[in-house]
């Protein structure tokens, strides 16, 4: 096999681990502020895919439009879905809450692939744009893979100013870290939840619309994608993008390679057969340095 | 009277902490309020800055009767917490934990001359500005935390234990802080272990035991009170 089908399948592999980052993200985002395991986070990706996709067949509109229509609906369900169907269950006694996070969120997975595949029917489907490659000796790049790669870079940057740099990152950064005194200083934790959960599921969708981009969606993708993002999260730390961006695109890289070497079939295993490995090797956690 | 909480109720799930706490505080004031661990101290500061509901008995604040308010709301009225054991958002930086402070509404305004004042108090926190506050020693982690929480402007200010932790010579300059920020007006609550270290520092004190206020008066008085001094004194 030559060395120039292991750089190509490097790039996809960069590719789609930069998109898991940003899922991941997204998860982990909610899972610090919010506490709660969001089983349906995946699904998001596929649905919005899927949504995607079916918006381009039908009327051809260019995906920076897609983009602008689906991430601002796809922020307001998220606010919804937990301000009417996971809050409440805050009231619950501890053993019931945790209970009920779980069937909210695994019946949203099971109800939306499903009423997905009614809708849209169960196939694979992507968006195809036509854009011209570039050539780097042997390896083969889509303008629209450069573009994804960009888009990648940009939401990281922009989700890590965001967090640095607005009221609202500062209120997120403190509600995960201490809540009792976020509490004290005048963050209000329903509002910073809610938003936290419309924010987390738009970098979902940020992440849905460049994946199907070039790679396919199908509804009932979302629970695998939602296994590689927790494992990129127990990996890479809570709320640490840097972090995740560098296990992401090591899962999609493992990923690639597995696949051409031992064959598709064992892709998915991979992010289960790391996660196992790196905690038997560092039971303790990997401490990343601080930049 | 500032603050009045009367015949004040709290429980803790199940557990009832508070069974009759009575606490006044006029403007301006230094007050203590004292007792052994476990007498319900940090529960009533808490059930004041709105961490905990009343189960019955009142909180009236300058008139105005707080009914199952919140943090944010006590925030709002310029009543201003420092939790026991700091509570500082260890991950961030020190400025990042007093921007924190200002994220009410009412003082975001005034971010930069917020950071002046509490730099002008506590010169160390200017240079470990940008270092992660769990870096910090105990006294100057509890330096940001009281900091933080003058960068919500308080009125009244609820301090409780800040000086666990803290190394002795650290002690003393926080106290000094404390004096300089009362003389600016701001009304204080202090929950101290340390009896004798209290009421030298505050002008009346409320003493709880097992959830009920048994004795209230001027820390002098207190002072020489033969009764008070056998029954608390000799507890720290």
């Amino acid at each position: 096999m030559s060395i120039d089908v292991v750089l190509q399948v490097l790039v996809g592999g960069i590719l789609v681990g930069g998109l898991y980052a940003l899922v991941a993200f997204g998860l982990s985002l909610i899972y610090g502020v919010v506490r709660i395991l969001n089983f349906a986070h995946g699904t998001i990706l596929a649905v919005t895919g899927v949504a995607a996709s079916l918006i381009f067949a039908r009327w051809q509109l260019s995906p920076v439009l897609i983009f602008i229509l689906l991430v601002p609906s796809v922020f307001l369900l998220g606010a919804v879905f937990y301000r009417g169907l996971l809050h409440p269950l805050e009231r619950r006694s501890p053993l019931e809450a945790t209970i009920g996070t779980v069937l909210v969120t695994v019946g949203a997975l099971l109800i939306l692939s499903d009423v997905t595949a009614v809708l849209a029917g169960p196939t694979q489907r992507n968006i195809m744009l036509r854009s011209p490659v570039i050539e780097v000796g042997n390896i083969v790049i889509s303008v629209t893979q450069l573009a994804i790669l960009a888009a990648i870079v940009v939401m990281t940057l922009v989700i890590h100013a965001i967090l640095k740099a607005t009221w609202f990152g500062l209120a997120v950064r403190a509600v995960t870290q201490e809540p009792i005194a976020a509490e004290l200083c005048g963050a209000r934790s329903l509002q910073v939840k809610t938003l936290t959960f419309g924010v987390g599921s738009a970098t979902v969708a940020i992440a849905a619309v460049l994946y199907v981009l070039t790679f396919p969606v199908d509804p009932y993708m979302g629970f695998g994608l939602t296994v590689k993002a927790f494992t990129i999260i127990v990996v890479g730390g809570i709320g640490n993008l840097p972090g995740a961006l560098i296990v992401g695109v090591l899962l999609g890289v493992a990923e690639g390679l597995v696949g051409l070497f031992w064959g598709p079939e064992w892709s998915p295993a991979i992010s289960v057969i790391l996660l196992l490995l790196i905690l038997v090797a560092f039971p303790a956690g990997i401490r990343w340095r601080r930049g | 009277m500032m603050l009045e909480v009367s015949h004040l109720v709290v429980d803790h799930g199940k557990l009832r902490a508070l069974w009759d706490v009575n606490l006044n505080v006029s403007e301006g004031q230094r007050v203590g309020l004292v007792g052994a661990n476990g007498a319900g101290k940090s529960t009533t500061l808490g059930a004041i800055a709105g961490l905990y509901s009343a189960a019955g008995g009142s909180i009236v604040y300058s008139g105005e009767q707080l009914v199952h308010h919140r943090a944010p709301d006590a925030l709002a009225r310029g009543i201003v917490l420092v939790p026991e054991g700091r509570r500082l958002f260890g991950e961030m930086t020190v400025r990042e934990n007093l921007r924190m402070g200002a994220y009410s509404g009412r003082t975001r305004g005034t971010l930069v001359e917020g950071l002046d004042k509490v730099f002008a108090l506590f010169p160390v926190l200017r240079d470990k500005q940008a270092q992660p506050a769990r870096e910090l020693s105990g006294g100057q982690q509890q330096m940001v935390a009281i900091g933080r929480a003058l960068m919500s402007q308080p009125k009244l200010l609820l301090l409780d234990e800040p000086f666990i932790g803290v190394a002795p010579i650290l002690v003393d300059e926080i106290m000094a802080a404390l004096a300089t920020i009362a003389a600016d007006g701001v009304t204080m609550v202090l929950v101290d272990q340390n009896i004798g270290r209290a009421l030298r520092f505050v002008e009346r004190a409320t003493v709880i035991q097992n959830g009920r206020t048994v004795l209230e008066g001027d820390s002098a008085t207190l002072l020489t009170d033969e009764n008070f001094a056998t029954t608390f004194m000799g507890l720290d």
